[in-house]
């Protein structure tokens, strides 16, 4: 049960976009369309899914003082694999849209967070869950946003025009002012959610993950 | 702090064997999917000349670069040239904007596709991408589409001739540009020219070369 507890509170309670707001460069950067959203999810997926599995079984082994650097050898080999596996067997297409963005998973907060935050202290199980989760969450925000962003800039989703006849590109969404506009706007919608659904239940709502649970770098000279 | 005794060579040996077993992982995977991956990029450049040239048997590319621009000269089974493809760079907004064009053996323009570019999407991009909107009606009444999909910035250069003007309008040319995307049209429009004159200028080296 609470294998599934972890692997549902990436979708909405922990979305890593929208709540614990983490990977903001990947998402600012590619949401431009519905597409690059879900190519850069999915891809982070895969690494995410992999990287966590990974540390969390070498979790007991690693010496804390030199984990951070262990960790994104890690993450970046598994990035490096994708790339290349991609390059070679996905759909050309696909990878000339996404090819750009791959290497950027490596700096992604998400991943590394997700592997200091979670992985590193709970069980192969628990953060496989983890990390799909995330993942998904991770992918779901950048649909929504870059669907968003897409379909007020030009009026189609995943590239097909859903409004015929619009010809000229509302040209601030698809650039990077665009991008932080509508995420503002999705984050303020999400705390408005979460606020309300708060005072309902007669409680304060504090936004969770977003203390020392997300970043343990203060700890960095203990052991 | 804690006097705590930290055992270095300890830790740099775990690093190392890390490091060790990952660049191991990577070399293993970069041999698997090395010849694939080669053979990838060989399938798009033939893809793209395929587009640029008229039905050919065989393919000839020139090694030496003639005034910037490289040559590919496509021969027909009695190894009669019918098209050569050129492939000419220049820097654009962000980045190398990088042609092929098709070119009959007379030296007028066949085809202009622009096969890597990194322009702000949306702007330049509108010179550069030959690209197919799709809208919702058809996804219910699909139609074929035969050929390049057209793109006038870059279908303008097919009417070109000796006494075109190679730049812009902007510039005193007769190159159409996009308002707001000058400088992209002006890299095409470079690049483009580079191989139109190094082919009339040297269309006879260029022909030997393939034979």
């Amino acid at each position: 049960m609470s294998v599934m507890k972890e692997f549902t509170k990436g979708l909405w309670r922990e979305n890593p976009v929208l709540v614990l707001l983490l990977g903001m460069c990947p998402t600012l950067g590619v949401t431009s369309s519905a597409t690059n959203g879900l190519g850069m999810g999915v891809a982070t997926l895969c690494v995410l899914m992999c990287s966590n599995m990974v540390i969390s079984l070498m979790r007991n082994i690693v010496p804390k003082k030199i984990r951070i650097p262990v960790y994104i050898v890690v993450i970046a080999t598994f990035v490096t694999i994708v790339d290349m596996l991609m390059q070679a067997y996905a759909p050309r297409a696909l990878y000339d849209a996404l090819g750009l963005f791959i290497p950027l998973i490596v700096v992604n907060c998400i991943v590394l967070g997700r592997a200091e935050a979670f992985a590193s202290k709970n069980g192969i199980l628990k953060s496989f869950a983890d990390g799909i989760g995330m993942g998904l969450g991770f992918t779901l925000a950048l649909v929504v946003l870059g669907g968003t962003r897409e379909f007020i800039a030009s009026g189609s989703l995943f590239q097909i025009k859903m409004i015929p006849g619009w010809d000229v590109d509302f040209m601030l969404l698809t650039s990077a002012p665009g991008a932080f506009i509508v995420l503002g706007v999705f984050l303020a919608g999400m705390n408005a959610l979460n606020i309300r659904k708060a005072k309902k239940e007669g409680k304060i709502y504090t936004p969770p993950g977003l203390d020392c649970r997300q970043c343990n770098i203060c700890d960095m000279g203990k052991d | 702090m804690s006097e705590q005794k930290i055992n270095i060579p300890k830790l740099g040996i775990f690093l190392g064997v890390v490091a060790a077993v990952a660049s191991g992982l990577l070399a293993a995977v970069n041999v698997q999917t090395k010849p694939q991956i080669e053979k990838n990029a060989a399938l798009k450049k033939e893809e793209a000349m395929n587009q640029v040239l008229p039905p050919f048997k065989k393919l000839v590319s020139l090694e030496k670069a003639i005034d910037g621009a490289t040559f590919s000269v496509a021969l027909d089974e009695n190894n009669v040239p019918v098209g050569i493809a050129g492939v000419a760079e220049q820097e654009g907004f962000s980045g190398p904007v990088e042609v092929m064009v098709g070119l009959n053996p007379d030296g007028t323009i066949r085809k202009v596709l622009v096969t890597k570019q990194t322009e702000t999407p949306g702007l330049g991009t509108v010179i550069t991408d030959r690209k197919i909107q799709k809208t919702i009606n058809d996804l219910f009444h699909p139609t074929e589409l035969v050929g390049l999909p057209p793109n006038q910035y870059l279908d303008q250069y097919e009417t070109a001739t000796s006494e075109t003007t190679w730049t812009v309008t902007k510039d005193g040319g007769d190159i159409d540009a996009k308002t707001g995307a000058t400088i992209t049209s002006r890299a095409v429009c470079a690049a483009v020219s580079k191989v139109y004159k190094a082919y009339n200028g040297h269309s006879d080296e260029i022909l030997k070369g393939a034979e």
